[in-house]
């Protein structure tokens, strides 16, 4: 297949600004006493989609995302993120089913430096058209967050088999399998709904007391909180839901609010936390 | 994905033309009880006399990745051509009964046309541009025309006859069949009509974009 492919650029480009102000119920992920807080995010994005040949298209982009929080200054970030997808139609037309890949990767670098990593996704998808105000996808994929900073932070273990835990509680691995719809209900007006299952690594910020050892994988102090509190990693699974709604102000801008519902909940331990976000986007196209 | 052909001819009217002399025929639509309906194909076929066709050839150009004009008439027989204006390339196709074909991934100005034969609506797409669509009404009849941006046509000299009237548009949303005007002798005759017209949603530019983050 490859051989037939010509790479001439037969592209599209695309630059967008979005500015995002989001309300965030629980941002360390905790199991109890969670912090909520505000969020102003500003992203750029310049990205490129080529024809290549055949049904096949080249696409990637790049992206520069800035996020403020209200109160917890510490939980600021920048993330360089970027991405490559090769997708291809299987037939002609455009109702008919397209399958693909896609790799991205994010730099993060947050405020305090504990969090900062660089995040690897990988994915496999099918989506299809399904009439003129009905799409449709699935997706599986991979995520594994390095962190960058080796810790060896002075740890004051609550009980003695810690000593022998890894610091690296922000590194997760998880697999992803997620399904989304979005149906155009006019020219203006679009709505998304997604739902997505996670399994993998979890990771949440308590007070050091609150959490049995034999359940961690992975713990290190929680210096964006504060004093006594501990970031753990645990086996978990989680479930969100996104829904979103689009309306299309004009060729130029366009207007998102968004909610996402995430449920995590260990395997061992029935731990559980919830996460809930809320946004509006005004996003222009240039 | 085909345009379907119970659309093709939503609205028949049978005109009985003046036996007098030569008429005029004026048709103003409208859209949903207000605005006026332009570039709506609407299209006479005389009961008893036959008419010469001569066919035409035509040019849609593609524009700013979208086919222009939209909607074209061409009168069966006739060929066009399709000159890619942009500085990427298209691939057009053609699913419709009335004209099956492809345009493989090309640039500029393509030397061979296309032959529409068959009367019937040919709904083109592009395979790398979802959202650009256009439409072709391949008519058997030269009373054939397009509504103005008053939403009206206007049939000079007209031969005494019977006429059935078509009215066509992507977005008609309406099945009016068999309906029928009796005509006096009058060398002019107005028709208005309002037609329900679905909104049109146009597959969106780029979309689905980056949806794959996990945060
Ligand atoms: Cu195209």
């Amino acid at each position: 297949m490859l051989s037939s492919i010509s790479f001439r650029v037969i592209g599209d480009s695309f630059i967008d600004l979005e500015l995002t102000l989001s309300s965030n119920d629980n941002i360390s992920n905790a199991s109890d006493n969670e912090i909520s807080d505000n969020l102003y995010q500003l992203e750029l994005t310049y990205g490129q989609y080529h024809y290549l040949d055949d049904g096949l298209f080249f696409n990637w982009f790049a992206s520069l995302d800035y996020t403020q929080y209200s109160s917890w200054s510490t939980f600021d970030h920048v993330v360089l993120n970027t991405g490559i997808e090769l997708e291809k139609k299987i037939g002609m037309g455009a109702y008919v089913p397209v399958v693909g890949v896609d790799v991205s990767f994010s730099n993060k670098n947050y405020n305090v430096d504990i969090r900062d990593g660089i995040d690897t996704a990988i994915r496999v998808f099918w989506k299809k058209r399904l009439n003129e105000r009905w799409d449709t996808s699935v997706a599986l994929g991979f995520s594994q967050y390095h962190t960058k900073h080796n810790i060896e932070g002075d740890i004051q273990a609550p009980t003695t088999p810690m000593n022998t835990l890894s610091f690296d509680a922000f590194a997760v691995s998880q697999k992803h399998l997620s399904a989304n719809t979005q149906v155009s209900l006019n020219e203006k007006n679009s709505i998304s709904m997604g739902v997505e299952y996670s399994d993998g690594d979890i990771t949440s910020t308590v007070m050091s007391s609150s959490w049995m050892p034999e359940l961690v994988t992975a713990r290190v102090p929680d210096t964006a909180i504060g004093e006594g509190y501990y970031a753990y990693r645990l086996d978990g699974k989680m479930l969100s839901l996104n829904l979103e709604w689009d309306y299309i102000l004009s060729d130029e801008y366009t207007f998102r609010a968004s909610y996402q519902s995430s449920n995590i909940n260990s395997d061992l331990g029935s731990y559980e936390y919830k996460r809930k976000k809320i946004s509006l986007t005004i996003i222009k196209y240039f | 994905m085909n345009i379907r052909l119970s659309k093709l001819i939503l609205l028949s009217i049978f005109l009985q033309v003046g036996t007098t002399s030569a008429a005029e025929l004026r048709i103003k639509l409208t859209k949903n009880g207000e605005l006026p309906l332009a570039n709506a194909v609407v299209k006479l076929e005389p009961r008893n006399h036959k008419v010469k066709i001569v066919p035409q050839n035509k040019v849609i150009d593609q524009i700013n990745k979208e086919f222009v004009p939209r909607i074209v008439i061409v009168i069966q027989g006739g060929d066009i051509n399709f000159p890619n204006k942009d500085n990427i390339k298209h691939h057009v196709y053609s699913f419709s009964d009335a004209k099956q074909f492809e345009l493989p991934l090309y640039e500029g100005v393509l030397a061979e046309s296309v032959n529409f034969e068959k009367p019937g609506v040919v709904v083109l797409g592009c395979n790398i541009h979802d959202w650009m669509r256009g439409y072709i009404y391949v008519t058997d009849s030269p009373y054939t025309m397009l509504t103005n941006r008053e939403g009206t046509v206007s049939f000079e000299s007209l031969p005494e006859d019977t006429y059935k009237l078509s009215i066509w548009h992507p977005g008609l949303n309406e099945d009016l069949k068999n309906m029928s005007y009796t005509l006096r002798g009058e060398d002019s005759l107005e028709i208005n009509r309002d037609v329900v017209i679905k909104p049109v949603v146009k597959i969106r530019r780029n979309q689905n974009r980056r949806r794959n983050r996990y945060d």
